[in-house]
């Protein structure tokens, strides 16, 4: 084989060489903007302040915290009895949130943020996430499609909107928004902001949709109101898409450590509604993943992988989300501080790794 | 001329319109390639989001350390290699950005190796053969396609540097490729 035989297999085997490219993302985008820009701080949520810690207070429910302050609190289970705040919608409308991953406050403050748009029957609710002030996202799935939708405050507007000439024009329910398409069968809806708070948000097809496919699933969409949209989302999120987002919230917020290699898949295996049962389970899905990575890094004696599963593992006390478990009266805390111990200080033998793991793994 | 300037109510610094506008041209113009770097390098797709939101955040906090043109992206590449390698040992802080990347990611899932013909992944795998350094110029000139002087402003050398490494890596997959049964029988059969 001549030089450039080989020059061309390595560059044949790119892995990306056919793949679809994924345009920019906005959402990632408007996220890091609302970042703090020229110090290296912690990182720090956007979106708690002072109204949020008063809002929390009166509904009493739990949820995570500045990082920059120490220990995250995981938001613990859902209370039955939530109080309301004057400028929130009625507690009546907050029932379905009782055995549900859940957090009533957050639910209320997307509904009364977010667009509130609903699809028509038939696309399950996946994905409902808040990630700053006036700054949202959620999805819906059908038949293997999925459609993505983002909401912003009005300051992003200037940035996103699009050529109205390249745009056609759409309603989804209350809402006026103009279509454009990204290539690929992509399509992307951005709406004008909403009178009064000025919130707009994007609706973004996937790659795949055909331009009727998706200006059909525009035109059945509708808006509601905050308590209808409470009530839709809490009876309506998928019990896969509510365990992904309450991960999510527990190793981002709540400062849980994600081993390597992890297995994200297997939380679709945790199939409850009862958020104690998931952060249990999910906890000891991560413990046995920090235990499998202490073997594997101790095997191979490589101190640059040792260090970081040793920390985790010995830092297991502190995790947040096994603090709220204890308060809970859980004593999953203690078995898993002791495993640890016994594990990297204590001299473990394999047999007892391999029997620890039978009960976390 | 006149910038001007507002305060971030949750930290009190000032940020220009300048700055956020270049900070936007300068993600819409290396995300993708960003992206495609990432993806290169972690086993789950989903982990390439954790990797470019990171990156870009490390980049938005820096701000006017950004180089100008294409340089942004070769600096972008050398934040992300460094991102890279804490993520490999395990030490990657997830950010609370770009869930929606992520899902995005994960519902593409890993590309389906039935669809990926045996001699590309034995010449993956003669890649994972060879010293970081050697294979991570290959790859930057291969599959990033940078020219040597690129890719050393990546790695942190020098282009001569550069240039010998890429030299030297060339001929050391040669030799793995030529020793290769596989490979070779792969190629024997065309």
């Amino acid at each position: 084989m001549t030089g450039n035989a080989y020059d061309q297999m390595l560059r044949d085997a790119d892995p990306q060489r056919t793949a679809v490219p994924v345009p920019p993302d906005e959402v990632l985008l408007a996220q890091i903007l609302a970042e703090p820009q020229g110090r290296h701080v912690p990182y720090r949520l956007a979106v708690i302040g002072v109204a949020a810690a008063v809002l929390v207070a009166a509904v009493g429910v739990v949820v995570a915290v500045n990082r920059t302050s120490g220990l995250a609190e995981i938001p613990a289970a859902p209370s039955p009895s939530v109080a309301s705040p004057s400028a929130a919608p009625s507690a009546s409308a907050l029932p379905a949130a009782a055995g549900s991953l859940l957090e009533p406050d957050q639910v209320r403050r997307a509904a009364k943020e977010g667009p509130r748009i609903v699809p028509a029957a038939g696309w399950k609710l996946i994905h409902v996430v808040l990630s700053g002030d006036r700054l949202g996202e959620m999805a819906w799935k059908k038949d293997g499609q999925v459609v993505d939708s983002s909401w912003y405050s009005t300051a992003r507007y200037k940035f996103q909107r699009p050529a109205q000439k390249d745009a056609v024009k759409v309603r989804v329910g209350s809402l006026t928004g103009w279509m454009i398409s990204e290539g690929s069968g992509r399509y992307v809806v951005t709406t004008e902001p909403r009178a009064g708070d000025g919130v707009w948000a994007t609706i973004d097809s996937g790659s795949g949709f055909g331009k009727a496919e998706f200006l059909s699933f525009l035109a059945k969409a509708r808006t509601v109101g905050v308590d209808a949209w409470i009530k839709l989302v809490a009876s309506g999120l998928t019990v896969e898409g509510a365990a992904d987002d309450r991960t999510y919230r527990i190793f981002i917020e709540g400062g849980l450590p994600q081993p390597p290699n992890w297995d994200h898949p297997a939380i679709a295996r945790i199939a409850t509604s009862d958020v104690r049962a998931f952060d249990t389970a999910l906890t000891k899905v991560v413990a046995c993943g920090w235990l499998t990575e202490w073997q594997r890094a101790t095997a191979k004696g490589d101190p640059r992988f040792i260090t970081p599963a040793r920390d985790a593992l010995l830092g297991s006390g502190s995790w947040p989300v096994l603090v709220n478990l204890e308060k809970q009266g859980s004593g999953l805390r203690k078995e898993i501080t002791g495993m640890a111990e016994h594990v990297v200080n204590g001299g473990a033998s394999e047999a007892e790794v391999e029997a620890y793991k039978k009960t976390l793994c | 001329m006149a910038v001007t300037m507002w305060a971030r109510p949750d930290m009190g610094s000032d940020v220009s319109i300048e700055d956020e506008d270049r900070f936007r041209q300068v993600y819409e113009g290396s995300f993708e390639r960003l992206l495609a770097y990432a993806l290169r390098r972690v086993e789950q797709p989903a982990d390439a989001a954790d990797v470019v939101a990171e990156t870009f955040l490390i980049a938005w906090r820096r701000g006017r350390q950004i180089p100008d043109g294409d340089e942004a992206t070769l600096w972008l590449y050398g934040i992300a290699r460094r991102v890279l390698a804490n993520h490999h040992r395990g030490g990657v802080r997830r950010e609370r950005l770009g869930e929606r990347l992520r899902q995005r990611l994960r519902e593409a899932g890993p590309a389906d190796p039935a669809q990926v013909v045996s001699d590309q992944l034995t010449v993956r795998g003669l890649l994972n053969r060879l010293a970081e350094p050697d294979r991570e110029v290959l790859m930057l000139s291969f599959w990033e396609g940078l020219e040597p002087r690129e890719a050393a402003v990546v790695l942190g050398v020098s282009s001569t540097v550069a240039r010998a490494r890429l030299s030297r890596a060339r001929g050391r997959f040669r030799e793995l490729v030529d020793s290769s049964n596989s490979i070779m029988a792969v190629r024997e059969e065309k």
